[in-house]
């Protein structure tokens, strides 16, 4: 059983009542955000949910309509000059293609005031880190790939301890994407740095991501650590296998219409749930626990009267497009799942 | 001014890295070269072209050159070509970092639009003075070879001077465009009306003589000495203008957004 984070950790990144409102349209609505302090965070929505917008005000490059942003408790102002603690690499970085990467790292360390004596192997490290050390060439004949890493390297390179990363890996071929994802990971185990990560592959937000939050039509649907999600959003089923399709065909004889239902999925497996639960009504922790266990009590008790043996019980775990696809179809509001513990 | 030599520093990298000092200085010089030469040998061209009666009216109708012709000819070609190739040069300083979003990142760090203006400003404006500067020396020395006789250096400075004003002041307002404009064609559209403007402008009754445009229609009396009234505040005029032109740029950039 899956632990539930509490999110009363400090905020590494916090806002309130933000609001970007153009002419014709809201582009984020009056959202709040509490990101803690140390997790990867999968900034998830679809295509103009309004993730680049959010992520714009949160690193002071959008004026917000309305609301306040803290960034490891220091407010952020909008054009107001700021060294606030935090990286950005935006969705489509572009560079000085007359420079190569060892320059451009040289010069982001001396805008952020790295003393002059550090810069060297602060960019040797970072090109190290990247997996550039050995580019020679300069900016203009990189890869896509090469200049998303470079975006990363600059992003980091005030040690800082928030990285807002806005689709770093959506472009990237399956090498370039791996790698990036390795860098990411990497960075939260040994750094400790807070990732913010926008990006619509929820694979690769399940992959390397612990926090999660969900924006759809400038609201956001739901802001949670993905294990609670994961409870909050599971179905009270499991999948059982066994070992001979006769013993399945002889649960089903017994089984089948009393305590819990069974949904054949091949001629030794089956998905079962219990009848008096209704499968995808939102429930607490709590409910989901006593359901959880009343299930594996029911198949256990089955088995264990008919004398049956299984290869395995799995009990449902939604992946995060179930989450997504289900957090996005309902309505805004009161229904943001924020855990306050 | 948060970051400004760091950025000047960056922008110079960038003016000799993509060879726009070599470019301008190239330019100037060979109308430095060209002015004098052209000055010197248009009798003799003509007469090696025309027929021979037609050769002989030819040079009746002009005077013999004199060095300060020299000066005339570089100084027009200057107008025609020189301030021309300044604004291609320049035109895209800052809607090209706005375009490609490398302000995004700049600005990330901390860099403020004062900062990021003035050193685009700075760097081009040097850039292109040390052009100009390396083209007035070889037109003088250029000018005394062929004519033993090129006036005296001093006055020749304050004739390339006023000139350097005006270009300034062109700079000033191709990044105001280059800030306001919302394409690299816009950007360029609008440094070329602005500059036709200041030239055409110079030629209004009553007002005209007080307009920077006069800083480059007047170099070569300059050159020769001649101060004339309307020099100084023509001079203040533009400093004004070029100040204001920043002072816009850096106000609109505080307006956008990225």
């Amino acid at each position: 059983m899956s632990t539930i984070e509490s999110n009363n950790r400090p905020a590494a990144v916090e806002a309130r009542g933000l609001s970007k409102i153009y002419k014709t349209s809201r582009a984020v609505d009056d959202i709040s955000i509490h990101i803690p302090a140390g997790v990867c965070c999968g900034f998830l929505g679809k295509n103009g949910a309004g993730k680049t917008t959010t992520l714009k005000m949160l690193v002071g490059l959008k004026r917000p309509t309305a609301g306040e942003i803290t960034i490891m408790g220091e407010p952020l102002i909008y054009g107001a000059p700021t060294q606030l603690p935090f990286g950005y690499l935006p969705d489509v970085p572009n560079y000085y293609s007359y420079m190569n990467g060892a320059e451009f790292l040289t010069l982001c360390a001396k805008l952020c005031g790295i003393p002059a004596n550090m810069r060297k192997a602060k960019v040797t490290q970072l090109l190290e880190t990247v997996g550039l050390s050995r580019a020679r060439s300069t900016i203009a004949g990189y890869s896509r790939g090469m200049k998303q890493r470079l975006g990363i390297a600059q992003a980091l390179i005030n040690d800082p301890a928030v990285v807002f990363m806005d689709e770093p890996i959506s472009a990237l071929d399956p090498i370039g994407r791996r790698d990036v994802t390795e860098i990411i990971r990497t960075l939260k185990q040994t750094a400790n740095t807070t990732v913010i990560l926008s990006t619509h592959i929820l694979a690769d937000v399940e992959d390397v991501c612990d926090y999660v939050l969900i924006i759809e039509h400038g609201k956001i649907m739901a802001q949670d650590y993905l294990v609670n999600l994961k409870r909050k959003h599971r179905r009270n089923e499991a999948v059982i296998r066994f070992h001979e399709a006769s013993m399945a065909e002889k649960f089903t004889s017994i089984a089948n219409g009393g305590t819990f239902t069974l949904e054949a999925t091949s001629p030794v497996q089956f998905t079962t749930r219990l009848c008096q639960s209704a499968p995808d009504a939102p429930q607490t922790d709590e409910q989901c626990d006593i359901a959880s266990a009343a299930l594996s009590r029911a198949v256990n008790a089955a088995l264990h009267t008919n004398d049956l043996s299984i290869e395995s019980y799995t009990a449902h775990s939604p992946s995060l497009e179930e989450i997504f696809l289900a957090v996005i179809k309902k309505p805004a509001q009161n229904e943001t799942e924020v855990r306050h513990a | 001014m948060r970051n400004f030599t760091v950025l000047l520093e960056k922008e110079l990298r960038e003016n000799l890295r993509t060879k726009k000092l070599l470019v301008l200085a190239c330019v100037f010089v060979s109308f430095a070269i060209l002015s004098p030469m052209m000055a010197r040998f248009m009798g003799e061209f003509f007469e090696f072209l025309l027929p021979a009666g037609e050769a002989e009216a030819f040079m009746a109708i002009f005077p013999d050159p004199e060095w300060h012709d020299a000066y005339t000819q570089f100084y027009s070609n200057m107008a025609q070509v020189g301030a021309i190739v300044t604004v291609i040069l320049f035109m895209g300083l800052i809607h090209r970092e706005k375009s490609s979003g490398t302000i995004d990142l700049l600005f990330c760090k901390g860099v403020t639009p004062v900062s990021f203006v003035l050193s685009k400003f700075t760097v081009a404006v040097s850039v292109t003075l040390l052009a100009l500067l390396a083209a007035i020396f070889v037109n003088f020395g250029y000018t005394l070879y062929l004519f033993e006789e090129a006036g005296q250096i001093g006055y020749v400075l304050l004739g390339a001077a006023a000139y350097g004003i005006f270009l300034i002041l062109v700079i000033a307002w191709v990044i105001l465009a280059s800030t306001i404009a919302k394409s690299t064609a816009t950007a360029a559209v609008l440094g070329f009306v602005g500059y036709m403007l200041m030239l055409l402008l110079s030629s209004l009754p009553t007002v005209g003589r007080f307009l920077p445009g006069g800083l480059a229609g007047n170099n070569t009396a300059l050159s020769m000495g001649y101060i004339y009234d309307d020099f100084a505040m023509q001079v203040g005029v533009a400093v004004v203008l070029a100040v204001l032109c920043l002072w816009l740029a850096v106000w609109r950039l505080k307006q956008q957004e990225w």
